[in-house]
């Protein structure tokens, strides 16, 4: 029997070796921290941005920057808020240019189905209403200003905790409380079919 | 009571935190992770080589000369270097100012002129300086307009302004926080975008200061009749504060839509705009220099075209473009430029149209000569007349005719409808759902012809994709493509409906009927090729495995010189080895690519894919054979571990 393809490295490394290893540039050290947080840093931009950006292309700035930044971590706070606090700035940065505006001439690219993941398989009734129930999600999101949405996306879909947000997005509790609490109100109102039903 | 509401409210917050967990993000496969991870890793090597060595330290000579401590000496000789260096830039700034960064002239007509006033300086405004991409406008400079000449500038990223004939305005200060301009005479039309907190845009006059927060208006400054200076302030966007020089206790605030003027220390109350005043063609160009100055990759000038008498027709290349007077923008390149007008002499001129410049063009119409000369005076009044008539009569043939005459394209009227321009303008700066008001009442208008009509709706569906509706872009699409006429508009179309139902609504099993339709329909549409490609990768997601196979095997072989052959071929052998599990017919599929492919970006997975398919097989020389063969290409790839322990385990 083959085996697949296996994910299990030693990811154990400590967060200091693992940062003194990408500043002196040491390939091996540069793979773990990608492999540490490519799926986080990838799950925060596509559910902080939405549809309609080069998710591919910001992810490829955040980590570039995650790498070339490194150099200025002092540990004040723990890696993974350091990091998630790069995602949150380029992701800011790239909702103040605009970003849709290009994005729409991309839409005919030829490869545009690369990245697209495989149908589970299931039920397409249940699939169907599954997209549909997502695609109306996301367009509650989209409705929400952008700081709330990145609070509620980063509190009921990525599972941060709200001390956790407020030292990545450098605002006091009392704010991220005050956001979610707006956020949630805006988006079940939005929602509110689905809810009831 | 209260209890009974919280606890609604609370369950409603549970389901809402339920419905958001049961949204699962978009997933990577293992070879789409290693290609981001090897692009990633690739650019940072690639800012490593490119960064630039260490800087050697100013004191590095001294010290090369007095060792030990830096001494007192060299501190000193320091100091007075920098003194004379600082007295030195200080004159020379006061004699070439530093420009404003992002300024530069957008447009020239007639004798304009720039005047240094501290080095006396004077140089006119014409095409050298228009083709200069430099930064123009600096502190204590003159911009004068004569008779006829109007000149446009960009001040900085948002603003720009439109000096009209004989004016003069004056630069104060004119940095990054601070505009300070002083109109002595004339008329100016700005656009200015939103100032910061710490930023300021000020207009003065003779007897007025307007302070300005990010709008569109115009200022006039005249002398009146015993020489008194008069300040005229219209706001057409926004708003805009007026004070009295002399008596600062004048002040107010004018909203858009009003105008009002100070004179003789004394300020008149808000009136509303004329239609005289709104002046829609300036607002226009401006705005539409101003959007496209911030293009960087236009490739696109302004023209603005007017004639006396106005309406007549315009023809670039031969080609009807509208009436006159028209502000519009047009490619680069030199075209011959005709104008038309019934009972008159036509004008005629080659014209240069430059990127990111304007161009104005003003035509004076002479009467046709067997008209003038025969007739006597009272039957020349006569003419006059007939010929205005006849204007209003061409006008309207020329907006019936616009569906039938093949040389006029006909959607290009709309364009010169102000909505129109607004509504673009709207939509290249984000603001999809303003633009979809505009476009939306555009569209009901009676007058509005079929293709016309097509334009706006291609329109509409851009403001749907940027709002992420991609229902009422599919609807939108869909209605275009019914009523779309031209066969290659109608396949490109339906290529466009395909990818919305993949790409943005996920609906994999339309997306296939629909390019099931196309392949059907277009075969020697512009998207073919991709079209197999594609069909081949919806009906693998889609799990129909078997016609899978046979659409990549079809477009592998005909479609041999398509670049998504290796694609085709990749996923082809992907299938046959983890979901048919014919090792055999994986690996000879595996092979054609390798060989046919050396410098594919699948290489690495199908040298391990054909090693696994090998290793099934029980070919375990030749699994070994592409383990080492994958670790000597990829020596830090993916699944260099993987190949390291299965190499030792089989020598083991």
């Amino acid at each position: 029997m083959i085996k697949g393809p296996s994910e299990k490295t030693d990811t154990f490394m400590d967060e200091e070796r693992l940062v003194s290893g990408c500043r002196t540039g040491d390939k091996q050290c540069q793979r773990l921290l990608f492999k540490k947080y490519k799926e986080k840093v990838f799950a925060l931009i596509s559910h902080n941005l939405g549809a309609y950006y080069e998710k591919e292309d910001i992810f490829q700035q955040v980590f570039v920057k995650i790498f070339r930044s490194l150099e200025n971590f002092q540990g004040l706070s723990s890696l993974d808020t350091w990091v998630y606090r790069i995602t949150v700035k380029v992701c800011v940065d790239q909702q103040r240019k605009k970003y849709r505006k290009r994005q729409l001439k991309t839409i005919d690219s030829p490869d545009f189905f690369e990245n697209h993941s495989v149908a589970t398989g299931g039920d397409p009734y249940t699939e169907h209403q599954e997209k549909e129930l997502s695609q109306q999600i996301y367009n509650g999101l989209n409705r929400l200003n952008f700081e709330k949405r990145m609070v509620v996306t980063m509190f009921e879909m990525e599972g941060f905790s709200l001390q956790d947000i407020a030292e990545i997005l450098d605002k006091p509790i009392g704010t991220i409380k005050s956001r979610l609490f707006h956020g949630r109100k805006e988006l079940a109102n939005h929602l509110r079919n689905y809810i009831k039903s | 009571m209260d209890n009974l509401q919280k606890q609604e409210k609370q369950q409603e917050i549970q389901k809402l935190q339920k419905l958001l967990r049961s949204v699962s993000c978009e997933t990577k496969k293992e070879h789409e992770w290693q290609v981001l991870e090897n692009t990633i890793l690739a650019q940072l090597d690639d800012l490593k080589k490119r960064a630039p060595s260490p800087k050697v330290t100013v004191f590095a000579p001294i010290t090369r000369f007095f060792p030990g401590s830096v001494p007192a000496f060299a501190a000193a000789a320091g100091l007075l270097i920098i003194c004379i260096a600082g007295i030195f830039t200080i004159s020379y700034r006061a004699t070439h100012p530093k420009p404003l960064a992002g300024s530069r002239i957008l447009g020239v007509q007639g004798a304009v002129t720039l005047k240094n006033i501290s080095t006396d300086q004077t140089e006119p405004a014409g095409e050298t300086s228009m083709t200069q991409q430099a930064p123009i406008l600096f502190s204590r400079q003159e911009l004068t307009t004569a008779d006829n000449g109007s000149l446009m500038v960009q001040i900085d990223k948002g603003s720009s302004l439109l000096l009209s004939e004989n004016s003069r305005l004056v630069a104060g200060t004119v940095n990054d926080r601070k505009i300070d301009l002083f109109l002595d005479q004339g008329t100016i039309l700005a656009t200015v975008s939103k100032r910061g907190k710490n930023q300021s845009f000020i207009i003065r006059t003779p007897d007025a200061v307007c302070t300005v927060v990010g709008t569109i208006f115009s200022v006039t400054s005249r002398r009146g009749k015993d020489n008194t200076s008069i300040t005229s302030l219209t706001v057409i966007e926004g708003a805009v504060g007026i004070q009295g020089k002399s008596d600062p206790a004048l002040n107010g605030l004018v909203k858009s839509g009003e105008t009002v003027s100070l004179q003789s220390s004394a300020l008149s109350r808000p009136k509303q705009i004329s239609d005289d005043q709104l002046n829609i063609r300036s607002i226009t160009l401006l705005k539409l220099a101003q959007q496209m100055s911030n293009e960087k990759t236009a490739n696109a000038g302004l023209l603005d075209i007017s004639s006396n008498p106005a309406g007549a027709k315009i023809f670039i290349q031969d080609v009807f473009v509208g009436n006159t007077p028209m502000a519009f923008k047009y490619p680069n390149g030199s075209y011959s430029l005709k104008l038309a007008l019934d009972g008159y002499a036509p004008w005629q001129r080659e014209i240069i149209v430059q990127r990111l410049n304007t161009s104005f063009i003003s035509a004076e119409f002479e009467k046709e000569e067997s008209a003038v000369s025969s007739e006597p005076a009272v039957a020349k009044k006569a003419i006059r007349r007939k010929n205005k008539e006849r204007i209003v009569q061409t006008q309207t043939v020329a907006a019936e005719q616009k569906t039938d005459s093949p040389d006029e394209p006909p959607f290009i009227g709309i364009l010169l409808n102000p909505l129109y321009v607004e509504a673009l303008i709207q939509i290249n700066i984000g603001e999809y759902r303003k633009a979809l008001i505009i476009l939306d009442s555009l569209k009901e208008l009676a007058e509005i012809t079929i293709p016309e009509k097509l334009k706006i709706m291609s329109k509409i569906a851009e403001c749907y994709r940027g709002m992420g509706n991609f229902h009422n872009t599919l609807k939108n699409l869909t209605e275009r493509y019914d009523n779309s006429k031209s066969r290659h508009e109608k396949s490109n179309m339906l290529w466009e409906i395909i990818t919305v139902k993949a790409n943005c609504l996920q609906d994999y099993e339309g997306a296939e009927k629909a390019i099931s339709t196309y392949i059907l329909l277009y075969p020697d549409g512009a998207w073919i090729e991709s079209a197999y490609a594609k069909l081949g990768e919806l009906q693998y997601i889609t799990g129909k495995l078997s016609k899978a196979i046979g659409t990549f095997q079809y477009h592998i072989n005909f479609f041999k010189s398509s670049k998504q052959v290796e694609n085709s071929i990749y996923l082809l052998g992907n299938i046959l080895r983890t979901e048919i599990r014919e090792y055999l017919l994986a690996v000879s599929w595996y092979t054609r690519l390798i060989k046919e492919f050396p410098s594919s970006k699948y290489l690495g997975n199908a040298l391990f894919e054909r090693a696994e398919c090998y290793e099934a097989l029980g070919q375990n020389a030749k699994a070994k054979k592409d383990y080492q063969k994958y670790l000597k290409l990829f020596p830090e790839g993916h699944y260099k571990t993987l190949c390291l322990t299965r190499l030792s385990v089989s020598e083991e």
